[in-house]
């Protein structure tokens, strides 16, 4: 019932052929959508006996659903779970990973022509500054307060780091136990 | 998720709600009970809207609310008719709000139905039907699921008939046993 045309769905997808209401507006009435419907779907559907015979049944059938998957929801939780995980998955595998390494590339060639005139000697000598340096560094701060306590955060690290690992794998232990994942559709009783 | 019961959205449900009161009643949309009753759940609804919980989805509550209107509204009609017809005193104390066995036998095996076929559905179908039990609107199953809004309509509606002619099927098969049986019977 909006007056906003760009958020309607397209009245292909409203009108049947025979001028009743599509199966598609028929649920979004159900849903109350009306942001997606225009006013003549409303006004349609308040006064076609067939349409609303079938708004009727529709209701009452989301109804049976809702029930249902009330009582399903238990068991169906992780298998969303794990589904939605399955979506960050892909979300990830969609990634432009090609693009990426093909960026990468593009910018170690630019950085030939500064890498010409090193000599294996000069990368040596290179690396040997840049670990004295490092020592030095790390000699000066041992020599401070913070570098007194840094064995100590370092053990507070590892403590809260351990404790992270154990609760989560208690956790999956918990949900693995009350909650097998299962795709299989529940048995009829 | 949570949505409000203000003016816009009784205006929005109020088609869904006449609909589902005619069908349970099994009069046609100008029937003077249809009227009656939509206009007594919607009070409800308005009355009882401080009493659904946060997040709570709002068309299941609402529509469960219509339902029951009618149900009571198709009860009492009933009571009425076998009272004229001079069976007064006994429905009184057998008629109640509540399921008698033989219906709540019959919701339980529609119910078993509907999660068996729901649990056969393609995976985008179960997903959008999943969400939108949980409350959410068409716009947000459409962002959740990074589909346009018109795939979203067609899961539901998709989805919604397979579960439909699901428990057709089971009432077929519930009158086809019925059948056989009194056949065999005769």
């Amino acid at each position: 019932m909006s007056d906003d045309e760009s958020s309607m769905l397209h009245s292909s997808l409203i009108w049947d052929q025979d001028g009743h209401l599509s199966d598609i507006a028929q649920n979004a009435i159900v849903d109350a959508e009306s942001a997606l419907l225009p006013r003549e779907a409303y006004e349609h559907a308040e006064t076609c006996e067939t349409c609303m015979r079938s708004i009727g049944q529709l209701a009452q059938v989301s109804l049976e659903i809702d029930d249902a998957l009330k009582q399903l929801n238990a068991s169906y939780l992780p298998q969303r779970a794990a589904e939605s995980g399955m979506r960050r998955a892909v979300r990830l595998r969609h990634w432009p990973v090609a693009e990426l390494g093909l960026a990468l590339v593009i910018a170690l060639l630019g950085q030939l022509p500064t890498l010409q005139g090193l000599s294996p000697a000069g990368i040596r000598h290179a690396l040997k500054a840049l670990v004295q340096v490092s020592l030095q560094v790390l000699q000066h701060v041992a020599a401070t307060p913070l570098g007194a306590a840094l064995p100590w955060i370092a053990t507070g690290m590892l403590v809260a780091i351990s404790g992270g690992i154990a609760y989560a794998a208690k956790r999956g232990l918990a949900h693995n136990l009350t909650s097998p994942l299962s795709s299989q559709p529940p048995r009829l009783r | 998720m949570a949505e409000g019961l203000d003016n816009a959205a009784l205006v929005s449900y109020r088609p869904a709600v006449r609909a589902l009161i005619a069908h349970v009643l099994g009069v046609g949309l100008s029937h003077a009970d249809v009227e009656d009753c939509t206009s007594e759940a919607l009070r409800r609804a308005l009355e009882g809207h401080a009493r659904l919980q946060p997040g709570a989805a709002l068309r299941p509550w609402l529509l469960g609310i219509a339902r029951h209107v009618a149900l009571d509204a198709r009860r009492a009609r009933m009571r009425a008719l076998r009272r004229d017809a001079g069976a007064e005193g006994e429905e009184d104390r057998v008629e109640t709000a509540l399921p008698n066995p033989h219906e709540q036998a019959v919701l339980t095996e529609r119910t078993a139905r509907v999660q068996q076929a729901f649990g056969l559905l393609p995976t985008a179908q179960r997903q959008a039907l999943s969400l939108h039990a949980e409350g959410l609107g068409y716009r947000e199953i459409s962002a959740e699921l990074n589909v346009p809004i018109g795939t979203v309509c067609t899961w539901i509606a998709r989805g919604r008939q397979a579960l439909a002619r699901s428990l057709d099927e089971s009432e077929a098969s519930v009158t086809d046993t019925k059948l056989a049986s009194s056949e065999a019977n005769s």
